[in-house]
């Protein structure tokens, strides 16, 4: 079975955020923000098709009867955009 | 809504699994799947998370459910403005197709769309958002190669993903296969020219250009969840309970 499709996959997208490092000071909460490298998904690839909304999910759960992995998450990172 | 996925708390995450009714709780909630998933349970607890038991977790719960319909008829994705919908091209590394069309043309796009959508050469390639009337009048305004047009717009967002540019254009009279060949020609410069970013320099060089998303949501997390967003780090006073204060870390 392919995780993926088996569920329907939904991101809340939050406002920007501190950090856990940055709030901490770096010292606990976490892996800093710059330690992070990059992904090792190609680009351009198939990746996971999720939704960004939670009506566009509800309707695509409830037309194929499959669960929702709901993850919310802020789509900045210290209020820095085009990152997750 | 993520207040009630972390017990009144506001944080920078939320996990859940739900029925497909988006009521009925599966599991816990957290603040991610190795939380709510528990591989600990199954022994000692490691610093790695073992990601084999937490999806073995998730596979047990979808082999619940008998999916049903046809991938065609899927619903398609749209986001709540052109502006996120940017955003999370940039950071997802995928081209944006934005459609831009009169309310009574939106059925039979989507009709049209939905397929090309769900073809295994695109789907989970790319993502889709409908230019909303009321939050994307502006939507072309630092979108290189625009037109003031209805059609099918491939975009290309920025490093930041608050401004891009227009790969393609088709208009809305195009057909699905032209739609289909539009995109995978895209895609496959997109994925000869583009290097995927590295997180910490991303984020360091978006600190020193002093990028900022705005949005209409609060800034910051409400670790204590007293319903007030936290300004700063939340210093703990042991017995004495918790309080809020300006944290040095900032």
């Amino acid at each position: 079975m392919k995780i993926a499709s088996a569920f329907i996959i939904l991101s809340i997208l939050l406002p920007p955020s501190l950090s856990d490092a940055q709030r901490s000071g770096g010292s606990k909460g976490g892996v800093r923000p710059t330690d992070i490298g990059a992904g090792t998904q190609p680009i351009g690839a198939e990746s996971i098709m999720w939704y960004t909304t939670w009506d566009t999910a509800l309707t695509e759960a409830a037309r194929s009867n499959r669960p929702i992995f709901f993850m919310a998450a802020a789509a900045t990172c210290s209020g820095i955009s085009g990152v997750f | 809504m993520v207040r009630s996925f972390l017990g009144g708390a506001f944080a920078n995450t939320a996990f859940s699994l739900l029925e497909p009714d988006g009521e009925t709780r599966l599991t816990g909630s957290g603040r991610g799947p190795n939380q709510v998933l528990k591989p600990g349970r199954r022994g000692p607890r490691s610093a790695d998370a073992d990601d084999s038991i937490v999806i073995e977790e998730m596979t047990n719960i979808a082999r619940r459910f008998r999916p049903k319909g046809d991938l065609t008829d899927q619903t398609l994705q749209d986001f709540h403005t052109f502006r996120q919908a940017l955003n999370v091209a940039s950071a997802d590394q995928r081209l944006l197709l934005f459609v831009v069309s009169p309310e009574t043309s939106h059925s039979e796009v989507k009709d049209k769309l939905q397929p090309v959508m769900a073809d295994s050469a695109v789907i989970g390639r790319f993502h889709v958002d409908f230019a909303d009337q009321n939050t994307d009048q502006e939507w072309d305004e630092k979108i290189q190669r625009s037109n003031n047009k209805a059609g099918y717009f491939i975009i290309r967002a920025d490093q930041f993903g608050q401004s891009g540019s227009v790969m393609n254009y088709l208009p809305l009279t195009s057909s699905g296969n032209q739609v289909k060949a539009a995109l995978l020609e895209a895609n496959r410069e997109f994925a000869d020219t583009e290097e995927r970013k590295n997180y910490g320099d991303h984020v360091s060089l978006g600190r020193r250009e002093r990028i900022y998303f705005e949005n209409e949501m609060p800034y910051g997390e409400d670790r204590d969840g007293d319903g007030v967003i936290d300004h700063g780090a939340i210093i703990r006073q042991g017995s004495k309970g918790k309080g809020k204060g300006k944290g040095k870390g900032r």
